[in-house]
């Protein structure tokens, strides 16, 4: 039986939403020549531009909203692309005389290829820096626009720009930018439901997670930088096309307040959104610039209206749905009652069925090839300054081993498991991998090789549902996230069902990750490192705060998974009833060294190891038992 | 008694996960708080430091009441915290780790010169950043920050977390100091063995409640460490 | 290039790199305790310019400049504390973005505010110092010398600051670990409170001692966040010693792009190169430590 969620039902209150935003869009030059004709006093020209420029902020909101909303990048330079758009219309045009139409049609690729190059720079920042970068970036193009006096008019812009005769009424351009703006929005909306568009989702949820399940976050988050400066560049050229004119202030960073201004009104959260607020801030743009009284505090007002949306509704307009279908059965509790999705109560792993994982299909099915050499470390170092992280690690794991590795704090484990998985890059030494040198290649590529991770801290996307964690990791590890069409949510569904049955969290499938309990987070961790389809399984300290049943339970859920499907397990775990339990080879590291290798009976019986790590308690009790 | 704790409830967000605890700890005395993983004893911990938003109820130590004070009043009011795998402040020198928790509160009984004293070690690491430290140094750095503000009581959250069990061995010792300085210690831990042996009494948890509580020497090997943390 | 014309150059390009350095040091000295980018910072620049400018002229001169040196930094101050308390504590260990679009509402308040009181048009203030200084066939305004020296003390003075008082180790130690500074006893909800208005502070000082050299105007919040967010890319965001590497290029790159008439125009774009350059070798800048 399909649960009922609270969220489909508000999905389809944004269905009747986005219907009734298309009928209004369609209607406003009737309107307006209604209105006209009722009251004299108002211009239905002056509406209709007014309503025309709503649907270029639209669509240029909507463009920004794929980076700030769906991919979780702040830029500052959409404005400058903007700016490139209404640019290259007005340029073609001034200076050699193309018609405006054939301006438009090469104002996305001029966007895109100048979207494309400042991108690249811009990229090779992350977060903070990104953003900062991008900053620079625009006031770049801001003074070229600004100071090529020649070429662009300098301050004073360029103007006087000619429609063909069939734009030169109001209405008809109002239903020409509709019509583009409508295919541009068409456009947006398959990429972001495309498995495309579930690998932006899943960087802006967690970067590292989206790194680790294959994603090449840099390519995906310049092609999404990229495509947004296209159809910001469309935004552009509709600008100069209705406005008649281009300006450098267009270019300006400040002048990314209205994109950003608008998606936070209507909601970054959706992807319609920023249209709506795109009409919501026109109207309010309107009503400010017409009183005399609040004219001069237009910056102040929208500040204010910033500051109360992101301290007091982050979620914006789009998130009525959500709370007219919370106050709605806040009046008929029999309903919300029915409704209540299942708790997480953080017992998934007691649920675990090893046997359902065994069988699961989204689990790598190469058979065992008799002791192979999988994994080869050799002569690995890493060095933080003069920290000797990492000193001359060399370990071989075999096909099939479940391999543990050992140590205190600070001997080198998370710095080796970041080495392997390519979080971090050698300051010398070489990993092979199934024959293939991996030796610092980025984690991408290297979790697409088939080394699949589970992080010693909890690593989810946590506003995914916790299916899709496990539908995007493995669209993003089998190479399908390149897809800009189809629907992401319907892929690898029964796959991801199955495992979610083994790991026991079926039952909790359609709720954010983030929701879920510590505990079943922990198992949802689990799941993605057996869904990536890996051959070998890196686990950093997999049954840290789990119980010592839980621990059992999981540790054997993986132990029985491993064993008949010929997965490989690579792990470091401080308990050391687990280590000795599950592992059947051990290495020990001490100060970024390999003290000892061998199995779990020769490492335990060690001297050495004795003396720098185990010391006598963990062998007390055999001693008094014997 | 020197830390008491009465009615102590913890919430995170809706779901509720310490259920009225009461504790006493007089001074001089160890206190060890047993507990498999997860069963609310760092919670507690916390929670009694002040430091979580959800938690509620009665703290005394000494005898000033500071369960409606935030986590630094506490501190002054004799309240010290050894945290998890001993975290220290890594950008800071040794010196400066230990001079951080020196507030004027009257009590004069530890001064630089005695944890020197005690850690002959940390005297010649003056100078060096916390975060170039060995396991066993940060321990004793830890204890010593927690020293310096010459505390009532001191909460141990996992001490030994992470740390080569044989710089665990070395707690005992630490332990036996902290009693004759007249502190009264929490020893809250998952490496029961250890915490037995330094402790006096000791208290167990079970989901977020206490469940059994008797002498140190009477638990070592019983029934309830059997049953309770499944050894 | 002559050897005096260079130095002409030179002691502009410091004069810039000055009161550049005081600006990002604030905002540095934030962004490293708070992890908070504060986009009001150039308002608050912005703010005490104006403040000087009306206070220094009401005085008259002399004494003038003096009083709206401690009137303007501690307006400045002031408006930091009930910044800090009403927004940014709200918005602590929030992802960048809420925190980039919360101080940017507030710049945008900022803005407003001065542009309804001041309108649109440029004011001017006379330096407290007057009088130049012939050298090697070119004059120095005295003014622009103590600039150069204020900076330098102000350094100074943050550096003593950060590293030779216990507020400057509590600061150091909430970078790294707020809660168990916390526990050790240090209120810290209050100590966010002083950074934030000692950043503000900083941004104010900037404002007064560029307001005689300049002419204050409603668009300086924006012309000088822009630069001090370049030098703290360059530099490296968090690091005081950036800030101040960082001032000088960028004041340097200034102050030569004006040499001659085809490079004016794009001074500033030198800026922007440089910084992408720096960040596309260093992504966190010459001083700043990856963030993760």
């Amino acid at each position: 039986m399909r649960q009922m969620l609270p969220s489909t039902r508000a999905d389809r209150v944004r269905w009747v939403i986005a219907a009734l935003i298309v009928v209004f869009a369609l209607a406003v030059p009737p309107l307006a020549n209604l209105q006209e004709s009722i009251n004299p006093d108002s211009s239905a020209k002056f509406q209709i531009f007014l309503g025309t420029s709503a649907l270029v902020l639209a669509l240029w909101s909507v463009s920004y909203n794929l980076m700030l909303g769906y991919t979780g990048m702040v830029s500052f330079a959409h404005a400058a692309y903007y700016g490139v758009g209404a640019y290259t219309v007005a340029l073609l045009f001034k200076r050699y005389h193309v018609p405006v139409l054939e301006g438009l049609l090469l104002a996305p690729l001029i966007a895109a290829l100048v979207g494309l190059v400042t991108g690249w720079i811009a990229l090779r920042a992350v977060r903070l820096y990104f953003s900062l970068l991008t900053l620079a970036i625009s006031q770049l193009l801001y003074s070229i626009a600004y100071g090529w006096y020649a070429f662009t008019g300098g301050d004073n812009g360029i103007h006087g720009i000619e429609l063909p005769d069939r734009l030169s009424d109001y209405g008809a351009l109002y239903y020409f930018v509709g019509a583009v703006v409508a295919l541009c929005l068409g456009l947006m909306f398959i990429l972001v439901r495309s498995p495309f568009g579930a690998a932006l989702a899943a960087i802006r949820e967690n970067r590292e997670r989206a790194r680790s399940v294959g994603i090449n976050v840099k390519a995906y988050e310049l092609a999404v930088f990229t495509a947004a400066s296209a159809f910001a560049g469309v935004a552009g050229g509709l600008f100069a096309i209705f406005q008649q004119e281009a300006y450098p202030e267009q270019l300006y960073w400040t002048a990314n307040a209205q994109p950003v201004v608008v998606a936070l009104l209507g909601g970054i959260g959706s992807f319609l959104g920023p249209a709506v607020g795109a009409f919501i801030y026109v109207f309010l743009d309107h009503v400010i610039t017409s009183s005399s009284q609040l004219k001069s505090y237009f910056d102040v007002t929208l500040g204010a209206i910033v500051l109360a949306v992101v301290l007091i509704v982050p979620g914006g307009f789009s998130s009525a749905p959500d709370l007219a279908v919370r106050i709605y059965r806040r009046f008929r509790p029999e309903a919300e009652a029915a409704l209540q999705p299942a708790e997480s109560m953080g017992d998934a792993i007691r649920l675990a069925d090893a046997d359902r994982g065994i069988a699961a299909a989204a689990i790598a099915a190469v058979p065992v090839r008799t002791g192979a050499v999988l994994l080869e470390v050799a002569g690995l170092s890493r060095h933080f300054g003069g920290l000797r992280a990492v000193q001359d690690v060399n370990l071989v794991v075999h096909e099939g081993d479940r391999y543990a590795i050992i140590g205190p704090n600070g001997a080198g484990k998370s710095t080796l498991f970041n080495l392997i998985s390519g979080r971090l890059k050698p300051t010398s030494g070489r990993v092979t991998f199934d024959g293939r040198n991996i030796t610092g290649r980025p984690p991408h590529v290297i979790a697409r090789a088939g080394i699949g991770r589970a992080f010693q801290i909890t690593s989810i996307f946590p506003k995914l549902t916790v299916i899709q964690n496990l539908q995007y990791a493995m669209l993003a590890n089998r190479g399908r996230t390149v897809r800009p069409y189809g629907i992401a949510n319907r892929a690898y569904r029964e796959e991801a069902m199955e495992l979610l049955a083994a790991v026991g969290l079926d039952g909790l499938a359609e709720l954010p990750a983030g929701r879920l309990s510590h505990g079943d987070q922990r198992a949802i961790e689990l799941a993605i490192s057996l869904a990536l389809g890996s051959r070998m399984i890196l686990l950093d300290e997999p049954t840290a705060g789990m119980s010592a049943y839980e621990t059992q339970k999981a540790m054997e859920l993986v132990r029985r998974i491993a064993g008949e499907r010929g997965l490989t397990l690579l792990f470091c775990e401080h308990d050391m009833e687990v280590v000795f339990g599950t592992a059947k080879t051990v290495t020990v590291m001490h100060q970024g060294r390999v003290l000892v290798q061998g199995t779990p009976e020769e490492v335990r019986r060690n001297p050495e190891v004795q003396q720098v790590y185990l010391g006598e308690l963990e062998t007390e009790p055999e001693v008094v038992s014997r | 008694m020197s830390l008491s704790v009465k009615g102590l409830n913890v919430h995170y967000g809706k779901s509720h996960v310490v259920f009225d605890l009461e504790l006493e700890v007089r001074s001089g005395e160890v206190l060890a708080l047993l507990g498999r993983n997860g069963a609310g004893k760092t919670t507690t911990i916390t929670g009694i430091l002040g430091l979580l938003p959800g938690a509620s109820g009665q703290v005394r130590v000494g005898d000033i009441e500071v369960g409606r004070r935030p986590p630094y009043r506490r501190a002054q009011a004799g309240m010290a915290y050894v945290p998890s795998g001993a975290r220290c402040f890594p950008n800071l020198t040794v010196l400066e780790n230990l001079e951080i928790a020196a507030h004027g509160n009257g009590r004069r009984a530890w001064t630089k010169e005695t944890i020197y004293e005690l850690f002959p070690k940390l005297e010649q690491l003056e100078a060096n950043m916390a975060a170039g430290l060995s396991g066993g140094e940060r321990q004793m750095l830890a204890v010593g920050r927690a020293l310096m503000s010459n505390p009532r009581a001191v909460l141990f959250d996992e001490p030994t977390e992470g740390l080569a069990p044989v710089v665990v061995q070395g707690l005992g010792e630490l332990m036996r100091n902290l009693k004759a300085a007249g502190v009264a210690v929490l020893l809250a831990e998952q490496n029961h063995q250890m915490a037995l042996r330094a402790a006096d009494r000791a208290v167990f948890m079970e989901k977020g409640r206490i469940v059994a509580e008797m002498p140190a020497g009477q638990a070592r090997g019983s029934e309830v460490l059997h049953r309770i943390l499944g050894v | 290039m002559d050897p005096g014309k260079l130095l002409l150059f030179t002691v502009g390009g410091l004069s810039n790199a000055a009161y550049l350095f005081i600006v990002a040091a604030g905002l540095s000295l934030v962004f490293g305790a708070l992890r908070v980018i504060n986009m009001a910072h150039g308002s608050l620049y912005m703010i005490a310019a104006f403040v000087t400018v009306v206070v220094a002229n009401r005085l008259g001169a002399g004494l003038g400049f003096w009083g709206a040196l401690l009137v303007a930094v501690a307006v400045t101050g002031l408006i930091g504390a009930v910044m800090e308390i009403l927004v940014l504590k709200r918005i602590y260990g929030q992802e960048h973005l809420i925190q980039l679009l919360a101080t940017y509402a507030v710049s945008l308040v900022f803005a407003g505010t001065v542009r309804a009181i001041f309108g649109s048009s440029y004011r001017t203030v006379a330096p407290p110092i007057s009088g130049s200084i012939a050298f090697a066939g070119f004059r120095y305004s005295v003014y622009s010398i103590f600039m150069i020296g204020a900076a330098i003390l102000i350094a100074a003075g943050v550096y003593g600051l950060m590293f030779r008082t216990g507020l400057g180790r509590n600061i150091r130690a909430a970078v790294s670990d707020p809660e168990l500074l916390n526990a050790s006893g240090v209120n810290v909800t209050r100590l966010y409170t002083v950074v934030f208005v000692i950043g503000a502070a900083l941004a104010g000082l900037g404002g007064v001692i560029v307001a005689p050299s300049q002419a204050v105007n409603g668009s300086m919040d924006t012309d000088v966040l822009v630069l001090a967010f370049a030098i703290s890319v360059i530099g490296g965001l968090g690091s005081i010693i950036g800030s101040g590497v960082g001032a000088l290029i960028v004041g340097m790159v200034i102050s030569f792009g004006l040499v001659n008439p085809v490079t004016n125009n794009y001074a500033i774009a030198f800026v922007f190169i440089i910084m992408a350059v720096v960040l596309t070798i260093r992504p966190w800048g010459l001083f700043g430590r990856p963030e993760e």
